[in-house]
């Protein structure tokens, strides 16, 4: 089921270019997320943590906690547990686990370093709003540039970064990490272009552990 | 000290309102398609986190179980519309460029760059 995910991922975003050089490319994706020894092991943790996730979020969004509302939702949960568990968790090796379990655990920080620049990037579209000249203000480029990140996730953790800070879009990321960026100004889109000083991207990889 | 948080509720949602306000300006005044999507796609998430975050506080203020789980949903909603606006930004630009449509340039109007639809073509 997971196979049959990824390759209608990777035909509907690559598809003209030819499915052989998809096909060759998610292989490569796919090989950097088994680990060293090619198994998919650890299925039945999978299974348990997004069980446990999906029962947490019925209770949040239930608020009844009597057993006929509780029993349901077990029920509900096991259900979707049992049919995305590889999704959620598509690799979790007992190496992979530990790995996954950091990077949960270093999401807040990276959400509040996030926080802080989602609000320069707000202050900053904000004042091109209310600028005199807007077309005098902007100069829009479209740019792209060659990420070090590997991993898919990372990727597109980075793609919606850049979309939320400042006068950034990331148009298109393709599977050898390269991304097209259209940039509401010159100076925003050099910032980007600097891909080792870059510090979203640096922070990135440390929480995925590939630095 | 309800007032305090009265006042921070406040100040958070006219904030967010701001924000929502510079997104419909941005969307009126920029020049192009792809300078909207940058007023459309990153004021209002912003505008969302702190009229929500505000709306959180205020529910908070009388802690019980009730309360905590309206604030939870409302947290939970921040998460989704972190997730799904970029991501729709992305959609939007990227069918934008998919149909080869030029964007708006200080010199001149840009050609979106040559891609695999460009091949079909010939």
């Amino acid at each position: 089921m997971r196979v049959a995910f990824a390759q209608g991922v990777s035909m509907t975003t690559l598809g003209a270019q030819g499915t052989q050089g998809a096909q060759t490319a998610f292989e490569r994706m796919d090989e950097h997320h088994r680990g060293a020894n090619g198994s998919t092991a650890g299925s039945l943790t999978g299974f348990v943590l997004t069980f446990l996730i999906m029962m947490a979020t019925w209770c949040i969004f239930s608020g009844f906690f009597d057993a006929f509302h509780l029993s349901l939702g077990v029920i509900s949960s096991l259900i979707v547990a049992w049919t995305s568990h590889d999704l959620l968790f598509s690799t979790p090796t007992s190496v992979r686990l530990s790995q996954t379990w950091r990077t949960w655990m270093g999401f807040p920080g990276y959400f509040l370093y996030l926080i802080v620049e989602i609000w320069k990037a707000n202050i900053y579209v904000l004042k091109l709003c209310f600028a005199k000249n807007v077309e005098n203000s902007i100069d829009p480029h479209l740019i792209t540039f060659k990420t070090t990140l590997k991993s898919r996730l990372a990727m597109v953790t980075l793609a919606n970064s850049i979309t939320l800070t400042p006068g950034t879009i990331t148009v298109e990321v393709n599977y050898d990490g390269v991304f097209t960026v259209h940039a509401l100004d010159a100076n925003v889109a050099e910032g980007l272009l600097k891909t080792e000083t870059n510090e979203m991207q640096t922070r990135i990889a440390k929480l995925f552990g590939e630095a | 000290m309800e007032q305090i948080i009265t006042i921070v509720c406040i100040a958070l949602n006219v904030l967010g309102l701001v924000f929502y306000t510079g997104g419909t300006v941005g969307i009126i005044r920029f020049p192009d398609f792809y300078a909207r999507l940058h007023a459309a796609g990153k004021l209002d998430s912003l505008g969302a986190l702190m009229m929500l975050a505000g709306c959180a506080i205020y529910e908070l203020q009388h802690f019980n179980l009730a309360t905590a789980l309206t604030a939870l949903k409302l947290m939970l909603i921040i998460v989704f519309v972190f997730l799904a606006s970029p991501t729709a930004t992305h959609a939007i630009v990227d069918a934008g460029l998919a149909s080869r449509y030029d964007f708006w340039s200080k010199r001149k109007v840009t050609s979106a760059p040559a891609d695999d639809l460009t091949q079909e073509e010939h």
